[in-house]
């Protein structure tokens, strides 16, 4: 069935048709809860804080002004919902030293090497999420999964586009600066690995 | 310009496909519409308000009725409220009963008596309050 569009649904909603907002919670399940995985950075958690954040959308569907787009108000739940709970922690989750699998262990789940290789950068990101700051993961995701503007973003997190353009560019530096390690010590396994398999004709 | 050279050269455009998201678990949407069911209060679990204060009210109700029985108690010189309005709207065979001061002569409440009422009184608000405060939490 088509989608007619995130006002159409509110204004059935805000008129007592309850099963509409299912409608709303279908379209955007997948990419709030991307966003709270990504911040939250385990699967019970995000599932936790979207339907929080979708039940919270619900309570204050009224107070939507249609302003800004229903998913920018949308993310923004999101976003301050999945920050409060990381900051509210008692036991921060546990960030190894070094990204703990290589290209081979992907490759026992899957025979398929493209979807081992898509399966492997999927997992150091995460990794690499996982070593920055809470507000960055979220930056971090906006940017690249929802590929938001800097003004949507600013709208989201409530920083200022200024700051925003600071932080996305600190992120993607220690993003990078990870996954390049990361990289390095996998090149060396494989090497490793390779001159290992050589036989021995002495 | 400047921002399409830092793309060119950003490597998380290599390892980010915004295609490949985390995708909401089996079962969300019925969860999430069941918690908003009930939140709208057409699930069975929502206690409606005056049913969940139904015990208070009542006891509030009664409270007020004696305290207002008391008041328009009739006295002996016919003075009363209630006597007043009886002979101005002239209902005939009014009759209400006179308290007998005498039967409460030589009957006295020790001191402590009005210091636990109003400890027991005090204790009361403070359960409903707490009562509230927890309700609203779960």
């Amino acid at each position: 069935m088509e989608y007619k569009g995130d006002i159409y649904y509110i204004d059935l909603v805000l008129r007592g048709n309850l099963n509409a907002f299912s409608f709303i919670i279908d379209r955007h399940k997948d990419r709030m809860f991307n966003l709270a995985f990504r911040i939250c950075g385990n699967r019970e958690e995000a599932e936790e804080v979207a339907q929080d954040a979708f039940l919270k959308a619900f309570r204050s569907l009224k107070s939507f002004r249609k302003k800004s787009t229903f998913s920018t108000w949308l993310y923004r739940i999101v976003y301050n919902t999945s920050i409060s709970l990381v900051r509210s922690r008692k036991n921060k989750l546990l960030s190894l030293e070094d990204f703990p699998a290589d290209m081979i262990d992907f490759m026992r789940i899957t025979p398929d090497e493209d979807e081992a290789e898509r399966e492997y950068k999927n997992s150091l990101v995460n990794f690499a999420l996982q070593k920055i700051g809470d507000e960055e993961r979220g930056i971090i995701t906006l940017h690249y999964y929802d590929e938001l503007s800097i003004e949507e973003m600013s709208a989201v997190t409530g920083i200022s586009r200024a700051n925003i353009r600071v932080k996305l560019f600190r992120a993607r530096q220690k993003m990078t600066e990870i996954i390049r390690t990361s990289e390095k010590k996998e090149n060396f396994r494989q090497s490793t690995l390779h001159t290992s398999n050589f036989p021995n004709h002495e | 310009m400047n921002n399409q050279k830092n793309h060119e050269k950003d490597i998380l455009k290599e390892y980010i496909d915004p295609e490949r998201i985390e995708k909401a678990p089996e079962g969300f949407l019925l969860k999430t519409m069941a918690r908003v069911r009930i939140e709208a209060g057409t699930g069975p679990v929502k206690e409606r308000l005056l049913i969940r204060n139904l015990v208070p009210a009542l006891a509030v109700l009664i409270t007020i009725s004696l305290v207002a029985f008391v008041i328009l108690l009739p006295d002996t010189n016919g003075t009363s409220l209630i006597r007043a309005i009886a002979e101005k709207t002239g209902i005939a065979g009014v009759s209400l009963p006179q308290l007998n001061m005498d039967l409460l002569s030589g009957f006295s409440f020790p001191s402590i008596v009005s210091y636990l009422l109003i400890g027991i009184f005090m204790l009361m608000l403070f359960d409903r309050v707490l009562s509230i405060f927890f309700r609203r939490n779960a």
